[in-house]
């Protein structure tokens, strides 16, 4: 079962994540799936050469969460949040097939990544996610 | 599964590595890495203990340029050998698009080999996956030993204990002389591209 | 078929291309057991804790979550703060813009501007050093400007603040006294916007109200 992003999607997916998060101190943001593949990302961190390791390594860590999770009796974490001294990354599940990832720093509070990314996640959601 | 982005005309493709621990999995990618760096331009990452066994995974991801419109990116990854890690190998197998299952050819790991098959096997039904239905390349590791009067299985012994129902094309190789293992990781990323395009049609 | 095929061709030239062409080394193949033909193939339990301790706490909540609960009690505790330093002019000031930024996080959520956050968290620890370590006047009252400085700073950034006045829109608070900030979602853009315009005049005055009392103090010093 492969998945394929047709042509307008991945315009509908790129506008939604850059009116969103331009300016929102949000610096990347990446959409992968669960198996580790990219599938579109808006980079002002810097990241470029590093968005493929690290979509291999979040799909990892996410899925391991899931299993941790699933040996607690939970379904899932649905809050997954990593704090370093400058960056920060949040993770966050789109549909059953997509992960989101945000890194950003010290400039905005993870409250209002939190916001941010909702609003970003159920618009996604609205498309055929 | 493979990814694929009619717009940009790429497709993702994942590759993993699977065998009985210490068999030479790792190797396999490190090999690749070590020669091919220049020439791949990119990173190996390794998810590894203190002891340098494999924790979560390797990933090793190249660009193999455009194929019938489609710009290919393959990504390859090996799955932690020891028991233990199963949810992580399993982890792993998500979206596998083709295998490598790298056997290690010492006699005393053939039960091993066998084990690690048949758990390949388990794992790819988690993902209603079959076995006979996933691109695969079976690689029967140290052969490099023979050299070294350690008894090893036969290639025989090999095919008739891994290979028999399956019948996935075998290469003899040896990670540490890198006999075979550009040939292994070749047929692999061509079979798997060809079954991808065929799945697309 | 022909066409697997010259995909296979085309991927091995490409892979050939990156890798170089490699003989595939053969071994001895012994023959193996007949094979077989068919394939077979997963608080009240804050009643001991200081006021500031909560308002530390309550941050700590916003900076994990923002939600019209945390704000809520967010506004209460500044209202308690408010109250039991009535007395403390510079306090009063700092409580002041607390309590709009507050007010502006709850008004415009994920669409407030993003620095309120890290500010607030900032000015909340300031406020929490004026009132706990009571340090000398004159470091309270630098404190204080800066604190001032960076909210008309930041405010000047803020595009979307209406400058008309509604003052005679109904519903809205008339005295300007202190009031406990509420949550008011059914009033339409225009009256939140007033309310948000009413708060700012009112933080205005009272800076100006603040200031020369501080003028006038430090003239007598």
């Amino acid at each position: 079962m492969n998945i394929i992003l047709k042509d307008d999607e991945l315009g509908k997916i790129e506008k939604i994540l850059s009116d969103n998060l331009i300016n929102s101190g949000i610096k990347t943001a990446i959409l992968i799936d669960t198996a580790g593949n990219v599938i579109t990302y808006i980079d002002n961190g810097g990241y470029r050469k590093d968005i493929f390791p690290l979509a291999a390594l979040v799909a990892g860590n996410f899925g391991a969460m899931k299993s941790i999770a699933s040996i607690l009796g939970e379904s899932e974490f649905s809050l997954l949040f990593h704090k370093g001294k400058e960056k920060n990354i949040y993770l966050t599940r789109v549909g059953d097939a997509f992960i989101l990832i945000s890194v950003f720093d010290d400039d905005i509070l993870l409250g209002f990544v939190r916001l941010k990314i909702d609003e970003v996640t159920a618009q996604l959601n609205k498309l055929r996610m | 599964m493979a990814l694929i982005n009619m717009r940009d005309k790429e497709i993702q493709v994942k590759i993993v590595y699977y065998g009985p621990a210490m068999g030479g999995k790792t190797t396999n990618l490190q090999y690749i890495y070590d020669k091919y760096q220049s020439r791949i331009k990119t990173e190996m990452v390794s998810i590894k203990t203190h002891g340098d066994r494999t924790l979560f995974f390797d990933f090793l991801p190249f660009d193999m340029g455009k194929i019938h419109d489609f710009n290919m990116r393959i990504q390859l990854y090996t799955v932690p050998g020891q028991i233990k890690y199963n949810s992580t190998r399993r982890l792993v197998l998500q979206g596998v698009d083709g295998m490598v299952f790298v056997a290690d050819s010492q006699a005393e790991q053939r039960y091993k080999n066998v084990e690690s098959l048949n758990n390949l096997k388990e794992n790819l039904n988690v993902y209603n996956k079959d076995i006979f239905n996933v691109p695969i390349v079976m690689q029967y590791n140290k052969r490099d030993l023979a050299h070294d009067s350690t008894p090893l299985l036969s290639i025989g012994d090999l095919e008739n204990d891994l290979n028999l129902h399956i019948k996935a094309p075998t290469f003899a190789a040896s990670g540490i002389t890198g006999m075979n293992i550009i040939p292994t990781l070749r047929r692999i990323t061509i079979d798997t591209i060809a079954f991808i395009e065929k799945e697309l049609q | 078929m022909d066409k697997d095929r010259s995909i296979a061709i085309d991927a091995g030239e490409k892979f050939d291309a990156i890798f170089g062409e490699e003989e595939v080394v053969e071994e001895i193949t012994l023959k193996t057991a007949e094979k077989e033909n068919n394939k077979e193939n997963k608080t009240n339990r804050f009643n001991n804790i200081s006021l500031t301790q909560q308002l530390k706490s309550i941050i700590l909540s916003l900076e994990w979550e923002i939600t019209d609960d945390i704000i809520k009690q967010y506004s209460e505790i500044l209202y308690k703060l408010q109250d039991k330093f009535k007395d403390d002019v510079i306090a009063l000031g700092i409580i002041r813009i607390l309590q709009f930024l507050g007010k502006y996080i709850q008004i415009k959520k994920n669409e407030a501007d993003s620095r309120v956050g890290k500010m607030l968290s900032n000015i909340s620890e300031k406020l929490g050093w004026v009132l706990d370590s009571d340090p000398p006047e004159g470091e309270k009252r630098t404190v204080f400007a800066d604190i001032v400085e960076q909210y008309k700073n930041w405010v000047k950034t803020i595009k979307d603040f209406s400058e008309t006045r509604y003052d005679d829109i109904q519903g809205l608070p008339q005295e300007r006294k202190a009031q406990p900030l509420s949550a008011s979602p059914l009033l339409p853009q225009d009256a939140i916007d007033a309310i948000i315009e009413e708060i700012r005049s009112v933080i205005r005055d009272e800076f100006k109200k603040l200031i020369s009392e501080w003028k006038i103090a430090q003239q007598m010093n």
